[in-house]
């Protein structure tokens, strides 16, 4: 019995020790790499400038993806820093130089939680890539002119998060609060942010679509939060970066969706003259389980995903965005009853989704549509199985498409009595998929923004 | 007193547990479906409401004629904490509020107000049967 003790006590404080050896070893290598790779990939003045001690890694295991941050010497990490995506090889395979400034000129109430500034964003080799201002937190370049007159509101009261961020902390202990700004720092390292009207095609290869509706977000200055970081600098010379976490932002979405006039959304159309317009309709699929492409159902909340439709028209410096999906009004009577049950129509801003289809149309195939939309909205029923937000969201992206139908797999769900299947979000999904790894001439049409992506605003209603 | 008796029977609980209905975006339904769907996935919610009801049942059936001991209105009481937990989960892990609806459309908030009822009923009939042997003691 005494041996055995020995023996296990002898195991469990060699195999803590190895622990900690590999650890300390793997991040040790990791800046030895990043040092030997670096000194090809800047200039040299840069290169000296850089200060190793302070680094600061992080790393999103669920994406899989790690960011590190290595700041100048003498500039704080929160202004000024070299932004590196590493590989899982313990090389870099992405990096941009960024330079923020944060306007504190004006330190009201009013304007202490909000973000404006001017960002500089360099390749490793000093070219400027971008130089913007930043309004509210929205680095201006990443967004096109639909956004940029939501940036110049007082109140920004739209699903799309902005690159920067400040948060506020109580702490427990009381003592008033303390502010923090947090990055987005994968929509710096694109350097395309929330690219496109929508605020929804910009990806980032790696995971979770920072565009839109959320994203992960990290302290611009990590240095500065003892509890965040482990402390594991040092040690005996080594240089070991610190380890910070990134905090996953999302939009909370509505708690019910309320009924939209549909025609009064629709109406904002006809507010941008026709020549010259450009016009497009996308689909867009939300599969109910982001992880689970194959999952038609999520089973711990009832929810078989959604399909919905985005429409834009822009002319010149004008331009009008919808989101519209199909709902029925009370979802319990869906299940009590096989009968259609009354539809409503509901704005989907800011809605996420996994998987999209755009399609330019011409200003009267899009007149021709939106009259399409009206006459469904007429008589239309919301059926589970026969009729549902797909079934819709297809039956009007197909109106104009002509022989080009977009067709998806249908299948037989519990309870259903359609015969020939029903149209689901994840049917979508797979057709979505399918066409764009098979190269479809449609293909680069699609977006699927990694993980999740979210939609973007929505004009609203016009008299 | 039979109404009573009627009202504070763990079966009614049960029975209202398990009506409830569950208004979804899309899709709604009893909240018996729900724990049913979720059952063979392992959801936390379906494992809690099967074993509250398991306790409950099994209450019922082991005590039935014994109404003085003190374990009858513990497990009672137990079981009735598993099910609302299931309840309180499955609507907190519901992150994009899909099933909010329940709780503005009138027929479910009725529904969902009498298992409330009835709850609080059960609680009380249990607590005091607990305080009774405490002083029959």
């Amino acid at each position: 019995m005494k041996h055995l003790l020995f023996i296990s006590a002898l195991v469990v404080i060699l195999f803590s020790c190895n622990k900690e050896i590999s650890q300390n070893l793997k991040s040790f290598s990791l800046i030895s790499n990043i040092k030997h790779q670096l000194k090809d990939s800047i200039s040299a003045n840069d290169f000296l400038q850089l200060d190793f001690n302070n680094s600061v890694i992080t790393n999103n295991t669920d994406k899989d993806l790690s960011l590190l941050r290595i700041p100048f010497t003498n500039k704080s990490i929160a202004t000024d820093f070299l932004l590196l995506k590493i590989e899982k090889n313990q090389f870099f395979s992405k990096g941009k130089i960024i330079n923020i400034y944060k306007d504190q000129t004006d330190l009201s109430p009013k304007t202490l939680l909000r973000f404006n500034g001017r960002i500089n964003i360099f390749s490793l080799d000093r070219n400027l890539i971008i130089a913007s201002a930043i309004t509210n937190g929205y680095i201006e370049a990443f967004n096109t002119t639909v956004r940029n007159n939501i940036l110049k509101e007082a109140v920004v009261e739209i699903p799309l998060m902005p690159d920067v961020v400040i948060i506020c902390n109580y702490p427990p202990s009381g003592g008033g609060y303390s502010l923090s700004d947090l990055y987005n720092l994968q929509n710096m390292l694109s350097g395309s942010g929330s690219s496109g009207s929508s605020g929804s095609t910009g990806e980032f290869d790696g995971g979770y679509s920072s565009n839109g509706g959320g994203g992960y977000y990290y302290l611009s200055n990590p240095n500065n939060n003892a509890g965040e970081n482990g402390g594991n600098n040092g040690g005996g010379g080594s240089i070991i970066p610190k380890n910070s976490t990134s905090v996953l932002i999302d939009y909370e979405s509505a708690e019910i969706l309320p009924t939209i006039d549909l025609k009064k959304y629709l109406n904002c159309f006809n507010n941008i003259p026709d020549a010259g317009a450009t016009c497009t309709i996308k689909i867009l699929t939300d599969i109910p389980v982001d992880k689970d492409p194959n999952a038609f159902f999520d089973w711990a909340n009832g929810s078989p995903g959604h399909t919905f439709l985005e429409i834009t028209k822009v002319n010149g410096k004008q331009s009008v965005q919808q989101n519209i999906g199909f709902y029925p009004i009370k979802g319990w009577k869906t299940v009590l009853t096989t009968a259609p049950t009354e539809g409503k129509f509901a704005n989907n801003y800011g809605h996420e989704f996994n998987a999209s289809l755009t399609m330019d149309l011409t200003p009267e195939k899009l007149q021709h549509t939106l009259t399409h939309i009206q006459n469904l909205a007429n008589f239309i029923k919301y059926d589970i199985d026969e009729y549902n937000c797909t079934d819709f969201a297809l039956d009007v992206f197909n109106y104009q498409r002509g022989g080009n139908q977009l067709t998806i797999p249908m299948y037989d769900i519990p309870g259903g009595t359609a015969t020939k299947g029903t149209a689901t979000p994840q049917g979508l999904y797979q057709k979505l998929t399918t066409m764009k790894q098979l190269g479809d001439v449609d293909s680069k049409n699609v977006t699927i923004p990694g993980l999740k992506g979210f939609a973007g605003h929505s004009n609203g209603p016009c008299d | 007193m039979k109404k009573i008796k009627i009202i504070t029977h763990p079966v009614t609980l049960i029975l209202c547990f398990l009506l409830i209905l569950i208004s979804g975006e899309h899709l709604g339904g009893f909240y018996l479906l729900y724990i049913l769907l979720g059952l063979p996935h392992g959801e936390i919610h379906s494992v809690l409401a099967a074993a509250g009801i398991g306790i409950l049942i099994f209450s019922q059936i082991k005590y039935k004629n014994e109404s003085n001991f003190m374990v009858a209105p513990l497990l009672n009481i137990s079981g009735l904490l598993l099910l609302i937990l299931s309840l309180f989960l499955f609507f907190l892990n519901d992150k994009n509020h899909y099933n909010y609806s329940t709780f503005y459309q009138t027929v479910p908030l009725i529904i969902f107000g009498l298992f409330n009822i009835v709850a609080i009923v059960f609680l009380i009939t249990n607590l005091s049967k607990i305080k009774l042997r405490q002083i029959a003691t």
